[in-house]
């Protein structure tokens, strides 16, 4: 994939046609990506302007990264961060179903489920989980979306595999 | 090959996917039914962007000359609203507001005000001083139909409806998050001004709202008062000192 400089296309484009042809090249995808994440055209659209400007404000640091991945992990752990502060509120969750299973990956495979179960992950298992689980990545890609070892990543899934076992067993998700 | 990735999929669908691999993709695609409907989703989200966010949104993305982080907070003020924690979060009218409850970010029925003075447009904060012949501005979104109704209670006792500006009664909210129409220039009245948005899903009228206010005002509770005695399904509400220039 390209690297974000090559996106945009020179150090001498003012701030605002950088920020502008960001949005322009990437937005598409990461609307489509918060919509995905977040079940919400509103929210979306909020987590995608948020997400530009986050790029934005760290452009200076990631003039050699590979844009999309880089700007699709700024945009997934927004969104996920925004799938957890929901979890404060008590009308999301009124239909909430019961499960007995304890099988992380059929549990995830719903995407309303799994969002209420990622909710009450720790944050550090939040992105794997649903990279994984959710949206199909392999282990490589998931490390290279979130910019950590693969090792670290079937760690954090060996983890995963307890936290949610655990919850999902208490009946509490 | 196994299901492509959802990545792999709206990037395929934002036309971003290099040749080989959108084939790769494509072909995958035209055999299996789950993933053609996740691309038909990826595809209609990415229509939605090109189509009516980005119109709509791309001027409010424009970044100020550096040193950005003091100039930045005016000019990106619709965007950072959504970026930021300083988005009333919508609740419900039988809690009883925390600070993290007023400063929860996005999500579900949400209520801004913005205030212009001179050329300068910035998110207002519960608390924060305004001045006389300052504007303000209301953004108020919402994913299902509901009415809102914005009332006002000023240092003076005066109750106003300031959307719809000087109505009888609540006006439909869309689907989505907009700004409503109009902006109120505040007068000189000194001291607190307190702003309630009201959400319900059927239409109320201002009257009884108001008759509310005042007493607010009469018992000199506006500072205190966070929430109306209504059948709304959610309020929010901001306060804010007045001096006069």
């Amino acid at each position: 994939m390209m690297p974000i400089r090559d996106a945009i296309s020179g150090e001498s484009m003012p701030d605002e046609t950088r920020l502008s042809a960001l949005y322009r090249e990437f937005g598409p995808v990461i609307y489509a990506r918060c919509r995905r994440l977040l079940r919400d055209p509103a929210a979306a659209e909020d987590a995608t302007q948020e997400t530009f400007i986050r790029v934005h404000r760290h452009l200076a640091k990631a003039e050699e990264r590979d844009a999309l991945t880089w700007i699709f992990r700024i945009a997934t752990n927004l969104c996920l961060n925004e799938i957890r502060n929901r979890k404060q509120r008590p009308e999301l969750w009124d239909v909430l179903p019961d499960t007995a299973s304890a099988d992380i990956g059929a549990a995830l495979a719903d995407r309303d489920q799994a969002a209420r179960i990622i909710a009450r992950l720790p944050e550090k298992l939040a992105a794997i989980a649903w990279l994984y689980h959710v949206d199909g990545l392999d282990q490589a890609e998931v490390a290279r979306v979130l910019d950590i070892s693969r090792r670290t990543v079937v760690t954090r899934l060996g983890e995963l595999e307890e936290a949610a076992r655990r919850a999902l067993t208490r009946g509490n998700v | 090959m196994t299901h492509p990735s959802s990545l792999a999929i709206d990037t395929l669908a934002a036309n971003r996917m290099s040749a080989p691999e959108a084939s790769a993709v494509r072909a995958h695609i035209d055999t299996c039914e789950r993933c053609r409907a996740d691309f038909a989703e990826a595809n209609a989200a990415v229509s939605t962007f090109t189509r009516e966010v980005f119109p709509r949104t791309r001027d409010r993305l424009t970044v100020p000359a550096r040193p950005w982080w003091r100039s930045l907070l005016p000019v990106l003020a619709p965007v950072l609203a959504a970026a930021m924690v300083l988005v009333w979060f919508v609740r419900r009218p039988e809690s009883v507001p925390t600070h993290e409850d007023v400063i929860r970010t996005k999500g579900g029925l949400t209520f801004r005000v913005f205030a212009r003075r001179d050329h300068t447009v910035h998110l207002v904060q519960d608390g924060e001083a305004l001045a006389a012949g300052d504007q303000i501005r209301f953004v108020a979104g919402g994913t299902s139909k509901r009415y809102i109704l914005v009332v006002s209670i000023d240092g003076r006792g005066t109750a106003s409806v300031y959307y719809p500006y000087g109505g009888s009664g609540s006006a439909l909210l869309g689907d989505g998050t907009s700004e409503l129409p109009g902006s109120i220039v505040l007068d000189t009245a000194p001291g607190a001004e307190r702003l309630f948005a009201v959400f319900t899903p059927e239409p109320i009228a201002a009257g009884p709202v108001l008759e509310q206010l005042r007493a607010i005002a009469s018992k000199n509770a506006i500072r205190d008062t966070r929430s109306l005695d209504v059948p709304a399904s959610a309020q929010a509400t901001l306060v804010f000192d007045k001096a006069t220039p």
